[in-house]
C-alpha cells in the first residue's frame, strides 16, 4: 500500500499521508508517538482545500484539557470562520506559535511544520479507532472528493 | 464616535461562508445562497479575483435543471433568499438576461428575496431587472479608469459605471453599489470619485469592503490600504450618506486587521457588518449599540 494518498483538484495536486489518523468530518490529522505517547494534530489538506488560505489561527494554551470534537482554537479562511476542532481527547501539552504568527505554514507545509497542537491522549487506544486508518484511506478519501464536490466546496 | 440613527446595528452573515464565533454560529445555514450562472468561468480575469470568488458559489451549470428548478428546490430546503452571481463577458456585464423569465418566476412564485450581481450592465438589462421585484442589484463602482483597465481588464471608464447607476435608478432597481478600497493594487486611487457618482444616485444601501488578496491571483502580496486612510473613508462616506445604510461588506482582510477595520466601521457610525470578527457584537453593544443578526447578504431583511 502507497504511504501517501494522492488526489488532484483542478490542476493542483495533494497527498495525504498514511502514516497517521485522520477525523472522518473535521479533516484534522493526528500522528501518534509510540514513544511519547502524544499525538501531533493538524488539519489534512482536503479540509484546506475547501477552506482556502487560512489568515488567522489562534490555539489554546498549553495545559488546557479538550474533549474529541470541540475546539482546541479557532481559524479564519477565506471561506469559514469556525473552530479548530480536536479528532481526540486529551491534554494540550505543546503548541505551535509559528502556525499562530503565520497561518500560511498551515497550508504550505501542512504535515510537517504546520502542525498546531500536541496533546496528550486520555483514550488514544478507543478514540483512534473512531477516526480514519491507512486501511480504510483510499476509500475514505474518495468518498470525501465526491461529497466535497457535490457540496461545491472544491472544483 | 458617530452612532446610526436608531442605535441598530446588524451582523450580516451569508450562508456562502462558514461562520461561527463566540458571539454567532451560522454553520450549515441555508437561508441564503449564492448562484453562479457562469459557474468559475469569467471572461475578465480581474488581477484581483481572477474567478476564484466564484468558486464558492453554487454552480448552476452543474444543476440539472433551469434556474427556477434550483432555486424550486432551494426553497424546499429552506432558503429564503439567493444572490445571482456569476463571472462577466468582455463588456463587464453578468449575463443575467438569459435568466429574467426564470427570476420573475422565482419572485412570484417562491417569493424568495433576489439579489443580482449585474457586473457593468447595459440598459437593457437594468430595464429587465426592474421588471423582477428585485431586493436589490449589487454592483462594484470604479472610479478611476486605470483602475477599471488595469485591474477589471476592462475598456471602460467612470462614466459608465455612473450611466449604469442612472439606468438602474431610470427603472427603480434598487442599488446596492460596493466600493472597494484598495482596488488599484492597494492604493486608494478611485473612491473619492466612486462614492460622489453615488451620492449623486441615492442607493438603498452602499457597502464598503476592503481589498483581500486571493492567493494564486496577480495581487495576491498586494497589502490594503492603512487604517488610517480606510478610517478616514468611512467617516467621509458616513458623513456624504448621513441617512443611507452604510455597511462593511463581507470582503476585508482577516486577522487582526480585520478586528480593527470593524472596529472603524462601529466607531463610524455604519448600519451593519457581514462577518463581524470575534469580539465586535460586544464592542458594538458597549458603544451603546443594539446588536441584530441576519443570514443573508447586507440589508436584507426577512
Amino acid at each position: 500500500m502507497s504511504n501517501t494518498q494522492e488526489f488532484k483538484i483542478g490542476a493542483d495536486l495533494f497527498s495525504i499521508p498514511a502514516d497517521r489518523f485522520y477525523g472522518r468530518d473535521n479533516h484534522m490529522w493526528a500522528l501518534y508517538d509510540h514513544v511519547t505517547g502524544y499525538a501531533t494534530i493538524g488539519m489534512d489538506s482536503l479540509g484546506l482545500a475547501s477552506l482556502g488560505d487560512l489568515a488567522y489561527v489562534s490555539l489554546l494554551p498549553v495545559g488546557t484539557k479538550v474533549e474529541r470534537g470541540e475546539s482546541l482554537g479557532t481559524l479564519e479562511a477565506a471561506k469559514m470562520t469556525g473552530d479548530l476542532t480536536s479528532p481526540i481527547s486529551g491534554e494540550i501539552v505543546e503548541r505551535n506559535d509559528l502556525t499562530v504568527r503565520n497561518p500560511a505554514l498551515v497550508n504550505q507545509e501542512t504535515y510537517t511544520n504546520g502542525w498546531l497542537v500536541v496533546i496528550k491522549p486520555s483514550d488514544w487506544e478507543h478514540e483512534s479507532k473512531q477516526m480514519v486508518s491507512v486501511v480504510e484511506l483510499p476509500d475514505w478519501v474518495d468518498a470525501e472528493l465526491v461529497r466535497y464536490r457535490q457540496q461545491g466546496w472544491i472544483d | 464616535m458617530t452612532l446610526p440613527l436608531n442605535s441598530e446595528i446588524i451582523f450580516h452573515t451569508p450562508g456562502f461562508r462558514g461562520y461561527k464565533t463566540d458571539e454567532h454560529d451560522n454553520r450549515g445555514a441555508v437561508e441564503y445562497v449564492s448562484v453562479s450562472v457562469t459557474g468559475t468561468t469569467c471572461a475578465l480575469h480581474c488581477d484581483h479575483c481572477d474567478t476564484k470568488v466564484l468558486r464558492g458559489m453554487t454552480d448552476l451549470r452543474r444543476f440539472d435543471g433551469s434556474l427556477f428548478d434550483m432555486c424550486e428546490s432551494l426553497a424546499e430546503g429552506g432558503t429564503r433568499g439567493v444572490l445571482i452571481s456569476g463571472g462577466s463577458d468582455l463588456r463587464g456585464r453578468v449575463p443575467l438576461l438569459p435568466y429574467i423569465a426564470d427570476l420573475k418566476r422565482v419572485r412570484m412564485e417562491l417569493g424568495i428575496s433576489v439579489r443580482v450581481h449585474v457586473g457593468l450592465p447595459d440598459e437593457e438589462t437594468c430595464a429587465a431587472l426592474g421588471e423582477i421585484g428585485l431586493d436589490g442589484a449589487m454592483i462594484d463602482i470604479i472610479g478611476h479608469s486605470s483602475t477599471i483597465r488595469e485591474v477589471y481588464h476592462l475598456d471602460a471608464d467612470p462614466e459608465d459605471y455612473e450611466d449604469a447607476l442612472s439606468w438602474l435608478e431610470k427603472y427603480k432597481v434598487p442599488m446596492v453599489p460596493h466600493i472597494i478600497l484598495g482596488l488599484h493594487y492597494g492604493k486608494m486611487l478611485g473612491e473619492d470619485r466612486a462614492l460622489e457618482m453615488i451620492v449623486r444616485h441615492p442607493p438603498k444601501l452602499l457597502a464598503l469592503v476592503v481589498l483581500m488578496s486571493i492567493s494564486k491571483t496577480a495581487m495576491a502580496k498586494v497589502n490594503p490600504p492603512t487604517l488610517r486612510e480606510i478610517g478616514a473613508f468611512f467617516q467621509k462616506t458616513r458623513g456624504q450618506l448621513p441617512f443611507t445604510p452604510v455597511m462593511l461588506g463581507c470582503a476585508r482582510p482577516m486577522g487582526g486587521m480585520k478586528v480593527e477595520i470593524d472596529r472603524l466601521a462601529v466607531d463610524s457610525g455604519f448600519n451593519g457588518i457581514a462577518f463581524p470578527a470575534n469580539g465586535i457584537v460586544e464592542y458594538a453593544r458597549q458603544a451603546g449599540l443594539h446588536p441584530q443578526f441576519v443570514n443573508a447578504c447586507c440589508g436584507v431583511t426577512w
